[in-house]
């Protein structure tokens, strides 16, 4: 039985996806002075050593949960990174840089016509996702809710085992393999989908998230194509179209991460391939979200009904509510304002709750 | 002159294609690398006099980061002016790209960066030649790298794209009266 806050959490949440929901989403996850004991990086080496059991990283993820303030349409959520994990499940070696808390997928040095796919449900990474999932749902029920691992896009993972310079020259040189071996990732791609999806359906747990840390009583991931930042629209139409539309199609509650400047020449196409959000990410180093600059991408994507997710770090950042929802003429259903920052900073945030209408 | 009317001028010609979006990276590749298969065979030919060499630099991605295509373009489009290129890969760390300057007697130091928490390694770098007092300019770039970036750790130059780079290092090259 759902406590009342996390029925609220549901309902609203389902009134959004359904564009009900006479307010934005605003979800707030804040950081406390508790000492964590675990950085991302000690995390992120724990859920991928086979000697860690999934207990042990449960309550180690618990541990970090509770140096965190969860306000508005926050709650409690984990899905395993890192982007990209299907490579890995393919046979792809990795390599943890804990420090900067990042995973490299390593290149398999292999030629493409040599590059030959298939999911072996039986590897142990594998089946470590699927038993971590498994342990978070036992131990937290619904008080949590839970994500696929981040399985990444499939031309990211073409490039990744490749190499950038050989994959996009492969284009050109061996559009064919290129092909197959897209198609041969999509295929391992639906099966850990299903599989994993099929985990959190069968689970006791407050519903369905992802890496964008969205709620979901159906289905939901977020596809992604970082590799199309780096090419013209016939390559996208060629290499790339036809994927994401059949993943939009598969994925009941569907999600595509438009990240940076490079990849907003895509977004008509991507638009038309039937996802229902789109996140945007302007990245490090962009103007922000309140520049000017990115306010056709706000437009074009409420124009066409979809959902739109931006992150906003820090109270700075705040105003960028303001602005988003100014330039879409005051509406502000169908938005999501994924928001972090200092516990110091609380007032301000909670500020954010009281004018957007957001229960605390 | 094939080299000069020819290969050079057609990359600076696809270097102006990219920065406005004519072209792509896939298509920088594959023209660069038509530049290099027509170097070598004119090679044997060259005489020194058709060496457009005036400079060169060491150009990598910083420690921490092992993205490479940004680097690779930048490479690319500097290897198109006739600047020499010594590509130190990714993952470098501070003190590698100080020393390869040094041991190439460079005029330039390209430092690359795609992640945030990677950036700081690009001061390191900056702090080792002020320190060492060497006449090296220090050229950062990379999406997350911005001018602001560039003036607080005291970087020589930024650049927001592969052409751009090439262009200020040529400038630099230049200058300095190679």
């Amino acid at each position: 039985m759902l406590d009342k806050k996390r029925e609220q959490l549901v309902n609203d949440y389902e009134k959004w996806w359904n564009h009900e929901l006479d307010r934005p989403i605003i979800q707030i996850t804040l950081s406390t002075n508790k000492e964590c004991e675990y950085s991302r990086g000690d995390l992120l080496e724990m859920v991928y050593d086979q000697n860690v059991s999934p207990l042990e990283v449960v309550k180690a993820y618990e541990k970090t949960f509770d140096t965190q303030l969860y306000l508005g349409d926050a709650f409690l959520q984990f899905y395993m990174r890192s982007t990209g994990i299907l490579g890995a499940y393919l046979g792809q070696g990795w390599k943890i840089d804990n420090k900067h808390g990042t995973i490299w997928f390593q290149e398999t040095g292999q030629e493409l016509e040599d590059i030959h796919l298939k999911l072996d449900k039986d590897f142990w990474l594998y089946q470590r996702s699927i038993e971590i999932l498994k342990e978070f749902s036992n131990y937290f029920k619904d008080r949590i809710a839970l994500g696929i691992p981040n399985l990444g896009g499939m031309m990211d993972i073409v490039e990744s085992m490749r190499g950038a310079n050989n994959s996009l020259i492969d284009l050109y040189d061996d559009p064919d393999e290129v092909i197959r071996v897209n198609h041969e990732i999509f295929e391992a791609y639906k099966e850990a989908y299903h599989d994993t999806i099929n985990v959190i359906k069968n689970s006791p747990v407050m519903g369905y998230t992802g890496w964008i840390t969205l709620l979901s009583q159906k289905p939901y991931f977020i596809s992604q194509c970082d590799f199309c930042c780096m090419i013209g629209q016939s390559q996208f139409d060629e290499f790339i179209k036809d994927t994401l539309k059949q993943e939009a199609q598969m994925i009941e509650r569907s999600f595509y991460h438009l990240d940076g400047p490079g990849a907003v020449r895509h977004l008509d196409t991507i638009l038309d391939c039937g996802f229902d959000g789109i996140q945007w990410i302007q990245g490090a180093g962009a103007e922000r979200l309140d520049s000017g600059k990115w306010d056709e991408i706000y437009k074009k994507v409420r124009a066409k009904n979809k959902l739109l997710q931006v992150f906003i770090y820090g109270k700075e950042e705040l105003n960028c509510i303001d602005y988003i929802v100014d330039v879409l003429n005051g509406d502000t259903s169908g938005l999501a304002f994924i928001c972090t920052g200092n516990e110091e900073d609380k007032e301000a945030f909670m500020a954010y709750l009281d004018k957007y209408h957001v229960p605390y | 002159m094939i080299l000069k009317e020819a290969l050079l001028k057609g990359m600076n010609e696809v270097g102006v294609l990219f920065k406005e979006e004519e072209i792509f990276v896939p298509e920088v590749l594959v023209a660069a690398r038509a530049m290099n298969k027509g170097v070598e065979v004119l090679k044997p030919y060259l005489k020194q006099d058709d060496n457009q060499v005036k400079g060169s630099v060491v150009l990598g991605t910083v420690k921490g980061d092992l993205h490479d295509i940004g680097k690779n373009l930048v490479r690319i489009m500097m290897e198109g002016k006739g600047i020499v290129v010594y590509d130190l890969g990714t993952d470098v760390p501070a003190e590698k790209f100080v020393e390869e300057a040094l041991d190439k007697q460079v005029d330039i130091i390209c430092c690359s960066a795609l992640l945030t928490t990677t950036m700081p390694e690009m001061k390191k770098v900056v702090d080792i030649v002020k320190e060492r007092e060497l006449d090296i300019k220090v050229m950062i770039g990379g999406a997350p790298v911005t001018q602001d970036y560039c003036e607080e750790i005291g970087a020589d130059y930024y650049t927001d794209d592969a052409t751009s780079a090439s262009e200020v290092a040529a400038q630099i090259i230049l200058e300095k009266g190679n």
